[in-house]
């Protein structure tokens, strides 16, 4: 998708460090994040599981587990010309924030339903709790409105059970309900796995859609980078709890300046040129231990471009280009993207 | 064999990992203990079987460990021997009514058709058989020697595991390998024994411990209520106690709670034995029923 | 068969009467109404035919006594002790389990969760035994006798009491049932409290209780709505299957405590080979069984959407 022109800032994260207190000690799940998502944009998180991008972005809606500490830093929510810094909002304040202004949608939504009670209850709950002063007819108008969008049923899938509906049928049901407040940024965690490819297909669509109908931000987190490709207007790579990179989605995608992003790009198989070529190349190796960190790039074990240098120092994210900002050392090395078709 | 070897690897990693828990590990010493006793206190704790009318209900001493009984022999010796006899049977009642539950629990979903709705049917009915009562009432009309007892202990608690077994087969038969092994054109017997039944192991042993603290249950409870023959074991020194008023007795306060803190201990031990195993092995035996 | 009854009644009268076989065999038919000449499979099949017209019989051990009369003085008994038991044990345990979930960091949770397993796992007639050690037979330093009277504790009133006697008598039987009352609780309150923190803690994990946080719900409306109703669940099953155990689970405790109750009798019927007896209590304990099966699957359909069917 295209960049508009400049865009306000919605959401800022502001160097951001988290880390998980375990047994054999501190887990470092993020860190010194910096990430900002403008008004209307769609920004992709990218990366191998267990890099930091669910904690993250639980982070954001103050929803982290509770061996989870924050270590420093802020994250900050611009509303009318005012900023509110979420992590530092009380219970009671960051709940209004919750899915009125941002909604959370998690990994494998299967089960994201509580089976004893229908959906529709699941939607007047939602609304109910943000006091918005709805009739339950009201609510009832305006998600099968969403429900109808979403090509369902609306009156069956309202009146069904969670266990009622198939897999597709539930992420969409979730997608609708994840708009009842119209919230400014939705941010969804692998909104596709657990999906056969055909209902994928289905669901990238109709995010398509309602974007192009409604004013929202998406912040999408995500192994399959078709996705990424397809709908972000910007991607940020994840490695071992920091971003490494983070650029317009055209420059990611073609001309990769780290390792790991031109890595995972690589490491998906081109369907279109059907001479599969053994081009299937797959990144050795697995992420660090992120309990006992070493001062050198995280990545450098596993990188072919590696040097000395790079298990010496861990590099700081530096600007690359317009809006392109990567760390490593020797990004200049990272080839472009071949595209044989 | 390779799927022994595959067991015994099995067995192993989960041994390891059931040391590093403490409720395990307690709880397989206490067993650990009561196998040792109950095998070598035939030589070292001889049963004494004269009475000594001038030794009834002695307190704990240096030469009787935990007091004496109404006869006056010394208490210690009887509990050392008296598992023995309780533990096998749990034993030979868990092994003979586990071998029922996987055949049966494998072989109808197998077979599947009439043969599986029946055996189920027929499972479900057997499930509502009060079963204590049920024991009480046939040690009324026959003679229950500890190996019918045992057998008809058994049959009495497959319907349980035959179920489990039989829906984990169920949910097993649809995985991949194992349509990867028929489609080899493996034998179904070679399935069941080669890519099911390990795959079950933890849930078979955990069943085993539960079936064996139901054998000893019900075995003391019969023993307890004078239903069975006497020999030397815990419930029937609980029966003597209690029959001889021991419980009313302040004096006799070992005869009775030295055998009710055996049987606890070795009731307890296979509880502790299969929490520990539980917890090894939830990541497998986890499944979540939302969908 | 050595145990026939009507053959230790006959060998009874033999030994201590001293008449003949043919007299004794002639007496014994004419109090029983058997015809002892009968195959026993023939007086079994006829035994089947009474009871379909809701005739148990007749007691051989209380000749003329109707197997019925005799459940139904019974069956109150048990109910009561066991039945008390079930709900205090439960209400008991689903507070205890649900405190032991929540407060995960407390010191006390420890001490909730161990002294529930280990509960839990000794057999029910031995804490009626420890009970009875702690509370009736021990004289406590410092005291001169044991905490209670037990051996006044023992039936199941006091004897000449009645219903009409009001207060009285309720305190009466209170105090009469407390013994095998308590000893039901904490036999079972262990398993309660377990299954009710397992319950708790797994839902509390549950994708729909953190997607309703997100979406911004009171702890309230997560906890009544999302939780408690899905946590809630296996205890009802439970709760519904143990009903049927209620009467089989007297046994022993009865007889432990003298609790004229149903298990007692049924002791008593075996000891005394009487079968009409036995074969009458085996079948309410089983249809007891039966009957709570069937509403554990009622209040599951009613509680869990999941296995409704046809809608």
């Amino acid at each position: 998708m295209m960049t508009k022109a400049m865009k306000k800032e919605l959401l800022k994260i502001n160097d951001l460090s988290i880390a998980y207190n375990t047994p054999r000690g501190k887990l470092h799940a993020v860190r010194n994040v910096n990430l900002t998502v403008h008004e209307n944009e769609v920004v992709a998180l990218i990366g191998e599981s267990g890099c930091g991008k669910t904690t993250l972005c639980l982070s954001i809606v103050q929803l982290d587990e509770d061996n989870a500490q924050l270590l420093n830093g802020e994250i900050n929510y611009y509303k009318d010309g005012e900023v509110k810094i979420l992590t530092q909002m009380s219970e009671r304040d960051i709940k209004i924030i919750r899915w009125q202004e941002i909604a959370l949608m998690f990994q494998a939504s299967q089960s994201v339903f509580n089976p004893v009670i229908k959906i529709k209850e699941h939607f007047i709950d939602t609304v109910k709790a943000h006091d918005n002063g709805y009739s339950r007819k009201a609510i009832i108008d305006k998600s099968k409105n969403l429900l109808s969008k979403m090509q369902l049923d609306a009156d069956r899938v309202l009146n069904s059970y969670a266990h009622e509906l198939s897999g597709g049928m539930k992420q969409r049901a979730l997608i609708a309900l994840s708009f009842i407040l119209d919230p400014k940024i939705v941010i969804f965690d692998e909104p596709t796995t657990a999906l056969d490819v055909l209902t994928q297909r289905k669901i990238i669509d109709l995010l398509r859609l309602i974007k192009e109908e409604y004013d929202f931000s998406i912040i999408i987190i995500t192994h399959d980078l078709a996705i990424a490709a397809e709908l972000a207007d910007k991607v940020a790579t994840m490695y071992a709890g920091q971003i490494v990179e983070n650029g317009k989605t055209e420059d990611i995608f073609y001309s990769p300046s780290h390792p790991y992003s031109y890595g995972l790009i690589n490491a998906v198989p081109k369907l279109i040129s059907d001479k599969c070529e053994g081009d299937l190349s797959s990144i050795p190796g697995s992420p660090p231990d992120l309990i006992d960190i070493e001062n050198k790039c995280q990545f450098s074990p596993r990188c072919n471009f590696a040097t000395e240098e790079c298990f010496r120092d861990e590099p700081t994210i530096i600007k690359v280009g317009e809006s392109h900002f990567v760390a490593c050392y020797n990004y200049k090395n990272v080839p472009p993207i071949r595209r044989d078709n | 064999m390779e799927s022994t070897q595959y067991l015994f690897k099995k067995f192993k990693v989960g041994l390891k990992a059931m040391l590093s828990d403490k409720i395990g590990v307690l709880g397989i010493s206490i067993l650990l203990i009561i196998i040792l006793l109950s095998a070598i206190s035939p030589y070292i704790f001889p049963l004494q079987s004269r009475a000594d009318p001038t030794q009834i209900f002695q307190p704990p001493s240096g030469e009787n460990w935990l007091g004496t009984d109404h006869m006056g022999r010394d208490i210690w010796p009887q509990i050392a021997n008296g598992g023995r006899g309780l533990l096998l049977l749990a034993f030979i009642t868990a092994s003979i009514s586990v071998m029922i539950g996987i055949f049966l629990g494998t072989a109808a979903p197998l077979i599947g058709g009439k043969f599986d709705e029946i055996l189920l049917f027929f499972a479900d009915v057997w499930l509502t058989i009060p079963r204590f009562p049920l024991l009480v009432v046939l040690s009324g009309f026959f003679n229950l020697t500890s190996y019918v007892l045992a057998l008809v202990l058994a049959i009495l608690s497959w319907a349980g595991l035959f179920r489990s077994i039989r829906a984990e087969v169920l949910s097993l038969k649809e995985r991949e390998y194992v349509e990867a092994a028929k489609m080899l054109d493996l034998s179904m017997i070679h399935v069941i024994f080669k890519e099911i039944t390990p795959n079950m192991m933890p849930f078979i042993i955990m069943n085993f411990t539960l079936m064996m603290r139901h054998a000893i249950y019900a075995q003391v409870g019969l023993f307890f209520l004078g239903l069975l023959p006497l020999e030397v074991n815990w419930g029937v020194m609980l029966n003597i106690a209690w029959a001889q008023g021991a419980i009313y007795h302040p004096d006799a306060l070992w005869f009775i709670l030295a055998p009710a803190i055996a049987i606890s201990l070795l009731i307890l031990s296979l509880v502790w034995i299969n929490r520990s195993l539980e917890n090894l092995f939830n990541p497998v035996l986890r499944t979540d029923h939302d969908d | 068969m050595p145990s026939n009854p009507v053959d230790i009644y006959v060998n009874e009268l033999i030994s201590s009467h001293g008449i003949s076989v043919e007299a004794a065999r002639s007496r014994a038919s004419a109090l029983y109404a058997l015809d002892l000449d009968m195959p026993v499979w023939r007086q079994y099949i006829s035994y089947l035919g009474n009871l379909i017209q809701g005739n148990m019989g007749q007691s051989i051990r209380s000749p003329g006594v109707r197997v019925s009369t005799i459940i139904r003085a019974r069956l109150p008994w048990t109910l009561f002790t066991v039945g008390s038991g079930l709900i205090i044990s439960t209400i008991l345990g689903i507070v205890l389990g649900t405190i032991s979930a929540f407060k995960r960091d407390k010191w006390y949770e420890p001490i909730i969760t161990g002294s529930a397993s280990i509960i839990s796992a000794i057999p029910d007639f031995l804490i009626g035994i420890f009970l009875i050690i702690f509370f009736g037979i021990i004289t406590w330093f410092g005291m001169d006798r044991p905490l209670l009277p037990i051996q006044s504790m023992r039936g199941t009133h006091t004897m000449g009491l009645s219903i009409d006697d009001g207060f009285t008598y309720i305190r009466d039987i209170f105090a009469h049932g407390m013994f095998p009352i308590i000893t039901y609780v904490l036999a079972q309150i262990g398993m309660w409290v377990l299954l009710m923190k397992g319950s708790t803690t797994s839902t509390l994990k549950k994708e729909y209780v953190k997607l309703a946080e997100a979406r911004g719900l009171s702890n309230t409306k997560i906890m009544s709505k999302y939780v408690a109703r899905n946590a809630f669940l296996p205890i009802a099953t439970e709760f519904a299957m143990r009903m049927g155990f209620i009467l089989g689970g007297s046994l022993i405790i009865e007889q432990l405590f003298v609790y004229e109750g149903l298990g007692l009798e049924l002791l008593n019927a075996v000891h005394g080979r009487d079968y009409p007896v036995m074969q009458g209590i085996l079948l309410i304990i089983t249809a007891c069984i039966v009957f709570s099966n069937l509403f554990a699957e009622l209040i599951y359909g009613a509680l869990d959407p999941r296995t409704r069917r046809g809608e």
